[in-house]
């Protein structure tokens, strides 16, 4: 059995160290494309722990150890997308959210304008981008995690790359 | 700047991230620690009664399947205002003491599947259960949800609209081709002959039907040679929730369209507050009847909606609908307006808290306002399988002693009727729909990988079992494959044919006529493998897959293969035909085997394509190409022969369907007719119409 494997076999029998172990290798990763995702750090934050906390109980459903990265992927992306719903039910705007203001000092001119133009897509082009970009996933996989036509994903994704070279240059 | 510089630039930028502490992993580690401590505990003690005592102790029992008081359920089409559905839910309690005689569900009646689940006492037990099961996550959405339910509690939703308005075209009724009897038409590819399972598109010969990406579903004329619109179904027209529809059903004069929907307007103060695991509050299946006896004028006749969104599947057979949802959010069992009475639900001794209702209801679609039966179970169900009596319902599990398993819970079904008959834990996991089959006497047989199973030292290793009609075990087969990966199954009669896969691919075929002694009779290896298997003739078996590097087991091409079943003890490969490309190459059809066109009578084969050049991998450059096609082949004097293959704008929901010699496609928001016996010109098309 490999490391993963039998990390996984201990997560599923309820250890939560072993749990821990295997959530270190993604999560910068998992925060990185809900905060892209969502715009806001606190949002970001509390997405990833209710979704790890969601594999961590569901962890028994996991069939193949190999698939631990996509499978929590998936979780943290049907979060992801249900924040979004929460958002619109509230009639607030993700858009309208500001971030903190010492998050953004931090941040150089020119990553600061990226950062802005990459918020101003839609949202779901920021998913997707946000998968491509981060965990370097194929349209597909992208299709596979969030139920929807590859064909869709490429033409979104190669619609937002425009968007936002147009917008740079 | 390129794709790979600007996605660079956004990488580097996002380098800079501070991950807040509390999702540290050191700080998760103590959240789950503590989160356990409070739902773990809970169920332990009844953990030593699952899986592994499964297989050997099976009891068939006594199932009381008391088929008192469905009137709650007859479905009047009320409800049009909060205060309809308050009423109807306070007369629905009422009945519970008269339909309920609760002495007569002494704990010995109230137990069913080998007393692993139990029916509830009353619709407070059920409130009970689920509150037990739900963790104390109060979440964000929640929250939500409950405002909104308040502040949309008196909104106008009519359930079951009076005259919906119907868009038709003008051109509908051409006239041309009236009376004409259909012609031979497709029918959906599906698991099991005879039984219909639900897709976006269907045909009766003279019509085609189509749901589009966006919910509308458009109502073709084909019956002259320029096919029009004749109808149009919008969701609005019978739902308000923008909920998401997923098939449609054609039967005789009746068309049915599937949808999930959260249902905003429901009694919230019914349901708990607390999400279990996943899903929506007032997540819901639905299925809307239409009278379509006028094809541009189709009428709503009503709905019919269940807890549950999670995930839902549907069959008909001889004019029935069958309806699975499952809820994983903690929602009551309802059905339509009304909580399912006690002796329908089956509350679980185990220890899955955060297994939701899964619901199984049936109704005559020539009188859908009344539901026939219904039937709940507290489990989390992955998949299911119909055969011509009965239903199984699985379940994957892990056993932290025993490995992987499988959960099977068989009910029987008769003109709507559903009875649970056992359960039974299966070793392993179930890959996929046709992994699963029961023979004509009633023999159920299992294929299953068993990866994570202690019984194959945590080694990917396959299986066979055989269980008799109340779930003992019969037979099996062990060791076939190791160190492989189920890729394809088939049973055919008492054979099962198994495509296995790492760096070739062997074709297995099982005897399986002695269910008690499963035998294996021979072994083919090729290169490639089968993803889908498909019966072709009496002696042949038809795999569609891809081609693959010997050496590494990378997808190189497309790839069809013939097998000669005459002697399944030597299964030979008699045509193979192998399309490599220098991209990747995917068939929508293997992850759904909807998309599949076969028909050996006709002598068509149909699926589509997507091949995709990156070519920026090689040279750089960001562009890429991208060929979609749908490819129709046929075989002939034990050959293959490609057609043509048809430029599509999107391979992954595409559809191919004919009607006598007509090949139809739908591509996206266009349906492309074909003219299969223009010969040099088949591949032209005749006419196109935009939906």
């Amino acid at each position: 059995m490999t490391e993963q494997e039998i990390l996984i076999n201990n997560a599923k029998k309820g250890d939560a160290h072993s749990f821990a172990v295997l959530y270190e290798s993604v999560y910068k990763e998992m925060y990185r494309v809900a905060y892209y995702s969502l715009g806001n750090p606190d949002d970001a934050a509390d997405t990833v722990s209710e979704a790890v906390t969601d594999a961590f109980a569901g962890i028994k459903k996991l069939k193949e150890p190999a698939a631990f990265k996509g499978w929590i992927f998936k979780i943290l992306s049907a979060k992801i997308s249900r924040q979004k719903k929460a958002y619109v039910n509230k009639t607030a705007d993700i858009d309208e959210i500001a971030e903190p203001a010492d998050e953004r000092a931090s941040l150089l001119q020119e990553d600061q304008s990226v950062r802005e133009l990459f918020f101003s897509l839609p949202k779901e082009d920021r998913l997707i981008l946000s998968l491509d970009i981060f965990m370097g996933y194929k349209s597909e996989e992208i299709a596979e995690i969030l139920k929807m036509p590859s064909g869709t994903i490429r033409s979104r994704k190669k619609r937002a790359l425009e968007r936002l070279k147009k917008e740079l240059l | 700047m390129n794709d790979n510089e600007l996605k660079d630039l956004i990488k580097k930028d996002a380098e800079d991230l501070k991950i807040p502490d509390r999702i540290s992993p050191e700080n998760i580690e103590a959240e789950l620690n503590k989160k356990k401590v409070t739902s773990f505990a809970k169920y332990r003690k009844y953990v030593p009664v699952a899986a592994a005592i499964l297989v050997v102790l099976m009891i068939p029992i006594v199932i009381a399947n008391t088929k008192m008081g469905r009137s709650k359920n007859d479905m009047t089409g009320s409800a049009d205002s909060a205060m309809m559905e308050e009423a109807s839910t306070e007369s629905a309690e009422a009945d519970y003491g008269a339909d309920f005689d609760s002495e007569s569900v002494a704990t010995g009646e109230r137990e069913v599947f080998s007393g692993l689940f139990y029916h509830p006492k009353d619709e407070k037990e059920i409130e009970k259960y689920i509150k037990d099961l739900s963790k104390k996550r109060v979440s964000y959405e929640t929250e939500t949800a409950v405002e909104e339910s308040k502040r949309e509690s008196s909104a106008d939703y009519v359930e079951e609209a009076t005259a919906p308005e119907m868009n038709s075209a003008d051109t509908a009724t051409s006239g041309a081709g009236k009376g004409s009897d259909s012609e031979v038409h497709s029918e959906t590819n599906t698991r099991e002959k005879g039984i219909d399972e639900e897709d976006i598109i269907k045909t009766d010969g003279k019509y085609i039907y189509i749901l589009k990406n966006d919910g509308r579903i458009k109502i073709v004329d084909i019956r002259s040679k320029e096919p029009v619109i004749a109808s149009e179904i919008k969701s609005a027209e019978y739902q308000k929730s923008f909920g998401e529809e997923y098939g449609i059903y054609i039967e005789d004069d009746t068309l049915m369209v599937l949808y999930n929907f959260r249902d905003n307007n429901f009694n919230y103060k019914n349901n708990n507050t607390d999400t279990i695991l996943w899903g929506e509050q007032n997540g819901k299946t639905g299925v809307a009847f239409f009278d379509i006896k006028d094809r541009t004028a189709p009428k709503l006749i009503t709905t019919v909606t269940q807890t549950g969104s999670w995930q839902s599947f549907s069959r008909l057979k001889d004019g029935i609908l069958y309806i699975f949802s499952q809820d994983r959010a903690g929602n009551l069992p309802y059905v339509c307006d009304d909580v399912m009475v006690p002796e329908d639900v089956y509350l679980s001794r185990g220890d899955e808290y955060y297994d939701g209702c899964f619901i199984i209801t049936s109704v005559d679609i020539k009188n859908p306002k009344k539901v026939i039966d219904q039937k709940s179970i507290y489990a989390c169900i992955n998949d299911i399988y119909v055969s011509q009596n009965s239903i199984y319902l699985e379940r994957s599990g892990y056993d932290g002693s025993e490995g992987e398993y499988t959960d099977l819970f068989k009910f029987e079904y008769e003109n709507g009727y559903i009875t649970p008959i056992e359960t039974a834990a299966v070793p392993g996991s179930i890959d996929s729909s046709f992994s699963i089959d029961e023979s004509s006497d009633g023999t159920l047989r299992v294929a299953v990988s068993t990866f994570g199973s202690k019984r194959s030292n945590y080694r990917r290793d396959n299986a066979v079992y055989t269980y008799d009609r109340n779930m003992n075990l019969l037979g099996e087969l062990h060791d076939i494959a190791s160190d492989e990966e189920i890729k394809s199954t088939r049973f055919i009669g008492d054979m099962l044919y198994l495509v296995t896969f790492r760096n070739t691919d062997p074709v297995f075929s099982i005897d399986l006529s002695d269910p008690s002694d499963p035998k294996l009779l021979g072994e083919l290896k090729i290169p490639g493998f089968s993803d889908y298997l498909h019966p072709w003739s009496k002696d042949k078996l038809l795999g569609i897959g891809y081609t693959a590097d010997e050496q590494t087991g990378q997808v190189t091409g497309l790839k069809l293969s013939m097998f000669d079943i005459s002697d399944p003890a030597n299964v030979k490969e008699e045509d193979v035909s192998e399309w490599k490309n220098d991209g990747t190459t995917y068939l929508p059809g293997m992850d759904n085997y909807k998309a599949i066109l076969v028909d050996p009578e006709k002598n068509i084969i149909g699926f589509s394509i997507e091949n995709n050049v990156y070519y920026y991998q090689r040279t750089g450059d960001d562009r890429f190409d991208d060929r979609q096609g749908y490819g129709i082949f046929s075989y002939e004097k034990d050959r293959f022969e490609l057609h043509y293959v048809i430029g599509l704008d999107s391979a992954w929901s595409a559809r191919g369907i004919f009607v006598g010699d007509n090949l139809y496609i739908l591509d996206n928001d266009k349906l492309v007719k074909y003219d299969m016996s223009a010969g040099e010109n088949a591949d032209k098309a005749v006419a196109e119409i935009n939906l």
